[in-house]
């Protein structure tokens, strides 16, 4: 089995919870809880999750933008969690990020030559015409032409300011590079030109990516392995196709059946899925129960879901999964879990 | 201690991202050329600009621009206290002084101040506020309290303060009042570092390896001017208008100095004596003075802020609008013809957002409009509700509301209808929420308005309706405020207080958007279920393909401001007309981990660049002469059913018929 | 809401007690400059007059003794003895120039808000109309005249010109109402017609903002009327940052009521802070400044709470 490229272990990160005046001091918020994952070089893992599910801050935590409560972070063995002041250079190039918004994402006040090539000067130490150059090897390898150097971001639509965010972090020669949402804010249209320019990236480049996104249908489709978050935890994790055809974890057939795909009969299919579930609210990362945070929206939630957080324990095709369907539940019978929901749906259909 | 905001600027946070509908029309343009554009064009602040440049050259040369001494006065005694004559321009004060020559050295005075208070202002507030703001945390919470303090004190007294420890002169004056005047700068400062600190760019820069000098210097800075020239140019006003005061009272500059402070000072003994006008030459130069940096920095400020001409009350005048030429269709409760609406822009000539746009809507149906960022799919909706926003309006089409043509109605008509026969959902749910009023009665307004329920029936009602679309414990959250509900129960919020009245008709503008996707499910469903029973029809706006194939039952795909194709889902997704809707539809990744995926070359184009001939001809693989040169019309095939395109019908055919890669 | 009114006003307490820090920098500031001791008994100063000063500020202490037993005299009321007049009480002789100077700043406020506000609302229901664009000619050129100018103007025609009122002095309250409302009015109002006109520009901007918000498209897209967008939408939201500028100007008006005075020859806090300053009597302006702290830190007080008031999310702590 080849060395991990990235590997992440129990990482817990916590921020500060609000509190009222002249009240006790607040809880803090655990915005991750105890997530595990690893990627090989040149393949693309998918972090796949709703709003406070967390991913975005296993993102900022491996790129040392928030502390780190709890865990290890390896970088070709090497550990990062917390990268002292003289190594952080050396971390940066080889970690590199695109983020989710084009408009803000890119400083206004610059040309594209100096946001490219300020990475390239600070960890190269290139300049002037030879940097120029360099950035425009750069603007041909993300599909621009040259004159781009000398524009500024107003002048450019999204999808062409977040191919600069792409060339910025090509830039410096990652091994690895984290889009978080990166895609999220774009046209249609736009999204699938920027998925084809991250594949190629990585064919050419032999290029690591961390796809954090909440749509499963990109990040499935662009991922080779796939985690997906919940409330902090990673309830779910393993090959993509195998995650997308048949979830272990009821969250991720919970997002699945969610998700509106443009085929009238699929959605169909989808939203009498939909209805298995329960209409709730998710808990608040601030106020997190003491059993699995799914339960009060599970279908097949059982008691033990209310009392205890499951354990990570092993689901097929070499997946991980954190629910106590696959320990203490009925037996599924190698059935998956998405007919076991349908059979109960059907259950509780027939009896009322 | 008053909740501090850096300046009294108004950028609301629900509105600072999204563009006026004036901005869209406007071609893209550079910010720096159109805040120049703005700024010269503005006459008040070009008089402005000349009176402070005059100004300037009677403080490097007052010789040149005076004419007598202005520290002696004439020996002959009969020319004391004289009003203007031809003489001596401005008249005399009360030592036979030539009140014009002194009011030109008075100048110099002036930018002393300036120059003294702002220099101490701006080098410690910047620097300080700079710190603060990067730093975060402890230190800055500390830091600004101290800085609030002084902030809160009469900047007068302030001065006093100062004056008392050093002793009364113009330059300690000003020294005081530029102590007071770096809290203004620090705060402003602070600010805009503290929200700058927070934008993806600063991240970029951290995650690139920039070190933390460089980022505030080269990033953060640069981003910091702007607002900082407003301010220096409406403190600049302050100081003048404090260090005059100063004078007047005594303990700024020196008695024997022509500083129009100490003028006026003279003059307040004498004026009710003497005659009113022994106040006017110093006061009046004071007064434009202060006048001018004032209109500079309102200037400045509105050049560099958001057109703010329209607003969600001013209506555009149903002026002329051209009938269309295509009939209604029967019993559609809610039927647009061939829409057309323009903006005016800066160069006189109009920029059509809209063209041609036609759809129906039958009682107890979903339509969906699908299209992406510039279709114009809001802006439908919107115009068909009489909503345009000013200064755009609908210059041709016709509108009917279950049969009842409302292409012209009054806004006092509207009223009647809006909220009563239709309800509308938009996009972001809290947003459209008055966070000032509690929930409930925002939900009780259309019924009170349009029913003739009284106030106990109206909360009762209100009760049931957050029941019915699923919010849990109505009765106590009722008395919430929008910023305690999630985005999900605000959205059902929203959709209770559409149905309120039980209109037939619901337009859903983007309504799950921005929500979280098992959230999104869960709205769509409630639409459903009240259209099943309520038979409800809807009209759904959204860029979303995967909501048109869950909830539509016929459907309008909009490019560049017009419908390029409609008709019924699943013929739309089994098999698509248009080009734009096939290759969007090959372009959407379906899970499974295939290769690639197709791709439309280019981008929208904007509305004041749009192609002469179809509109998407520039992005299809299949163009040809015909299309680039000649727009194709909307051609009918059968009720419902729409296509734009010259060559459909050849595509159609298996033979041409190619899975496009790029 | 009590909740929330309590924590403001224990949060003025530290703020109180900066005042007083800085208030006390002024005699160490003037004591770095040459013993304040030397100063007052000017030209010509005996050993014993320089003792009786230095014994009577307690000049020889350590600064943090000197500090404890000035802020404790101050907090029982002892503002201490005027320097110039030494048999004069600082306490007493504030409490005599007070009213004057807090009967100008109330009416100012009282009729600047009032007024400021109605203004800003007709200029906002249709912004550039004609009501519109001539209130904010006026208005934008009102801001630049300073109040003792305006004073003066005031003072030429109405009182000298045409004898409405009398061109000097004050009439307390205590002896005729009439009179002191004559008294004041014209001071009063060469107070408050800058802030008229700031208030006015505040609002109409905040009403402006406000009416291009989502809320309020959405509010006229259900059938609410012109009259109630603007009254129950937009105003109350409008009101928020205005209140914050009302704070400003309040404290503003403390500080420029100085000027106002001493045109209209009213004997109050502002002549006292002026001839204190020349007399360099720092007795009686340390006096003046924490009088004149505790009103910024009332208004504050004010001024927070009804923000609290008009703002569901911070009365309410999200």
């Amino acid at each position: 089995m080849s060395e991990a490229l990235i590997s992440v272990e129990n990482l817990a990160v916590n921020f500060a919870g609000r509190g009222r005046m002249f009240g006790p001091p607040p809880a803090p918020v655990k915005a991750v809880n105890d997530v595990s994952f690893s990627i090989q070089p040149g393949r693309t893992f998918g972090l796949v999750g709703e709003s406070g599910s967390g991913k975005s801050t296993v993102a900022r935590a491996i790129l040392q933008l928030v502390d780190i409560h709890a865990g290890t972070i390896r970088l070709e063995g090497e550990d990062v969690t917390r990268v002292a002041r003289r190594d952080e250079l050396r971390f940066r190039k080889r970690v590199q990020a695109v983020l989710q918004d084009p408009f803000s994402s890119l400083n206004q006040v610059h040309q594209t030559g100096t946001i490219i090539g300020d990475g390239i000067t600070r960890h190269k130490g290139t300049k002037g015409s030879e940097r120029d150059n360099e950035v425009r090897r750069l603007l041909d390898e993300v599909g621009l032409s040259g004159d781009y150097l000398a524009r500024y971001p107003y002048e450019m639509s999204g999808g062409q300011r977040q191919r600069i965010s792409i060339a910025r972090a090509l830039g410096v020669g990652p091994k690895l590079i984290i889009a978080d949402e990166a895609t999220s804010a774009l046209d249609v249209s736009i999204q699938s030109q920027v998925i084809n320019l991250l594949q190629d990236i990585q064919k050419e480049d032999g290029v690591a990516f961390l796809f954090i996104a909440h749509d499963l249908e990109v990040v499935s489709h662009i991922s080779h392995d796939v985690g997906v978050m919940y409330l902090g935890y990673l309830v779910e994790r393993g090959d993509a196709d195998s995650v997308y055809e048949q979830p272990a974890h009821p969250y991720t057939e919970m997002l699945l059946s969610s998700i509106p795909v443009p085929n009238p009969a699929e959605q169909a299919v989808r939203r009498q899925l939909r209805k298995a579930f329960i209409d709730g609210e998710p808990p608040s990362p601030a106020n997190l129960p003491k059993g699995c945070p799914f339960a009060n929206r599970c279908p097949v939630a059982m008691d033990i879901c209310t009392e205890e957080m499951p354990d990570i324990t092993p689901a097929h095709d070499g997946g991980a999964v954190r629910c106590h369907l696959h320990t203490s539940g009925p037996e599924l019978g190698g059935g998956s879990v998405v007919d076991f929901i349908k059979s109960q749906a059907r259950r509780t259909a027939d009896a009322s | 201690m008053t909740a501090p905001t850096g300046t009294t600027d108004n950028d609301s946070p629900a509105t600072s991202g999204s563009e006026t509908a004036a901005d869209i029309a406007a071609p893209p343009d550079s910010p720096r050329s159109r805040v120049w554009r703005r700024l010269f064009g503005n006459p008040l602040a070009l008089l402005s600009m000349i009176w402070v440049f005059l100004l300037v050259v009677a403080w490097i040369w007052p010789e040149v621009l005076a004419t007598r001494d202005p520290l002696k006065g004439d020996p002959a005694l009969q020319d004391l206290n004289l009003t203007p004559s031809r003489e001596y321009w401005l008249g005399t004060d009360g030592l036979g002084r030539d009140y014009y020559s002194r009011v030109i050295f008075g100048a110099g005075f002036a930018f002393q101040s300036i120059a003294i208070a702002l220099s101490i202002a701006i080098g410690i507030g910047v620097p300080v506020g700079l710190f603060s703001g990067w730093k975060g945390g402890r230190v800055d919470r500390v830091i600004m309290w101290c800085n609030d303090v002084l902030f809160s004190l009469p900047i007068v007294l302030l001065a006093f303060a100062v004056i008392m420890i050093l002793e009364p002169s113009l330059v300690n004056a000003m020294i005081g009042v530029g102590i007071a005047m770096s809290t203004r700068f620090a705060r402003l400062t602070r600010a805009v570092t503290l929200a700058e600190k927070e934008e993806l760019y600063v991240d970029a820069a951290r995650i690139t390896g920039l070190s933390s000098s460089t980022i505030l210097r080269r990033y953060i800075v640069p981003n910091l001017l702007p607002p900082l020239v407003v301010q220096f140019a409406l403190i600049s006003g302050a100081i003048i208008l404090i260090g005059a005061t100063l004078s007047f009272l005594g303990v700024g500059a020196n008695l024997d100095d022509p500083d129009w402070g100490v003028m006026l000072s003279r003059s307040r003994t004498e004026f009710r004596r003497v005659g009113i006008w022994q106040i006017i030459p110093p006061g009046g130069a004071l007064v434009f003075t202060i006048l001018a940096f004032n209109l500079l920095g309102d200037a400045i400020r509105d050049s560099i802020g958001r057109d703010r001409s329209s607003n969600a009350l001013t209506v555009s005048k149903r002026s002329s609008v051209k009938p269309s030429d295509r009939a209604h269709r029967e019993g559609a409760a809610l039927s647009v013809r061939t829409m057309d609406v323009e903006f005016p822009t800066q160069d006189g000539k109009p920029v059509q957002i809209l063209s041609g746009v036609s759809l129906a809507v039958q009682p107890g149906e979903t339509l969906g409009i699908v299209g992406e960022s510039g279709s114009g799919k809001s802006m439908t909706a919107l115009s068909a509700l009489g909503l345009t926003p000013a200064p755009g309006q609908m210059t041709r089409g016709s509108v009917q509301l279950d049969g009842r043509d409302v292409t012209s109605l009054s806004e006092k008509e509207w009223q009647k209808i809006r909220g009563k026969d239709i309800g509308v959902i938009f996009q972001e749910p809290i947003a459209v929420l008055n966070p000032a009023i509690k929930v409930g009665r925002q939900i009780m307004e259309p019924l009170l308005l349009h029913t003739d329920m009284n106030k106990k029936q109206a909360r009762e009602r209100a009760i049931e309706l957050l029941a019915e679309v699923k919010v849990p414990d109505p009765a106590r959250r009722m008395d919430q405020y929008p910023h305690e509900f999630s985005g999900g129960m605000a959205q059902r919020v929203g959709i209770a207080m559409a149905l309120a009245c039980e209109p037939k008709l619901l337009i859903a503008d983007e309504p799950t958007t921005a929500l979280d996707v098992t959230v999104q499910g869960q709205i769509l469903d409630l639409l459903m279920e009240i259209q099943e029973q309520r038979g409800t029809s809807i009209v759904i706006i959204t860029h979303d393909l995967g909501v048109i194939a869950e909830v539509a039952d016929r459907v309008i795909v909009m490019y560049a401001g017009q419908g390029v194709e409609g008709g019924l889902a699943d013929d739309i997704f089994d098999r698509p007309k248009h080009p734009y809707t096939k290759a969007l539809l090959e372009s959407m990744p379906s899970g499974q981990h295939t290769d690639r995926l197709t791709v439309i070359p280019g981008m929208v184009p904007a509305p004041s660049d749009w192609p002469n001939g179809c509109r998407f001809a520039p992005r299809c693989q299949h163009a040809t002469d015909l299309c680039r040169n000649e727009v194709p019309e909307l051609e009918v095939i059968e009720a419902g059913v729409t296509i734009r395109c010259h060559h459909w019908q050849e595509l159609q055919s298996p033979a041409t018929e190619e899975v496009g890669t790029a | 809401m009590a909740r929330y009114i309590t924590f403001r006003v224990l949060a003025t307490i530290p703020l109180l007690f900066a005042i007083a820090v800085l208030t006390f920098l002024i005699s160490v500031g003037m004591e770095s400059r040459g013993s304040i001791a030397i100063q007052i008994c000017g030209d010509g100063a005996t050993p014993e007059c320089i003792a009786d000063i230095e014994n009577e500020l307690g000049l020889n202490d350590p600064l943090p003794t000197r500090f404890v037993g000035w802020l404790g005299d101050v907090v029982r009321g002892d503002l201490g003895t005027s320097l110039a007049n030494t048999d004069t009480d600082v306490t007493a002789l504030i409490g005599e120039r007070i009213w004057p100077t807090i009967s100008i700043v109330a009416f100012s406020l009282l009729i600047g808000v009032t007024l400021g506000m109605g203004m800003g609302i007709v200029s906002a229901v249709r912004p550039g109309g004609p009501l519109d664009q001539s209130l904010s000619v006026i208005a934008g050129t009102v801001v630049a005249v300073p109040g003792f100018i305006i004073g003066m103007l005031l003072s030429w025609w109405l009182a000298v010109q045409w004898g409405w009122f009398d061109p000097t002095g004050y009439v307390s309250f205590g002896e005729s109402v009439g009179g002191w409302l004559k008294s004041i009015a014209l001071p009063g109002f060469a107070l408050a017609l800058p802030t008229v006109a700031i208030v006015q520009r505040q609002l109409r901007s905040s009403m402006a903002n406000a009416l291009q918000s989502r809320y309020v498209l959405a509010a006229r897209a259900r059938g609410v009327g012109r009259a109630t967008l603007i009254t129950r939408h937009a105003l109350p939201n409008a009101m928020i940052p205005t209140i914050t500028v009302i704070g400003f100007r309040a404290a503003a008006a403390i500080g420029l009521t100085v000027a106002v005075e001493l045109v209209f020859g009213i004997r109050g806090m502002g002549e006292l802070l002026i001839t204190s300053i020349v007399r360099r009597d720092v007795t009686v302006l340390q006096g003046g400044m924490l009088v004149v702290g505790l009103a910024v830190a009332l208004v504050n007080i004010v001024v927070d709470v009804s923000y609290g008031f008009l703002n569901p999310k911070v009365r309410l702590g999200s």
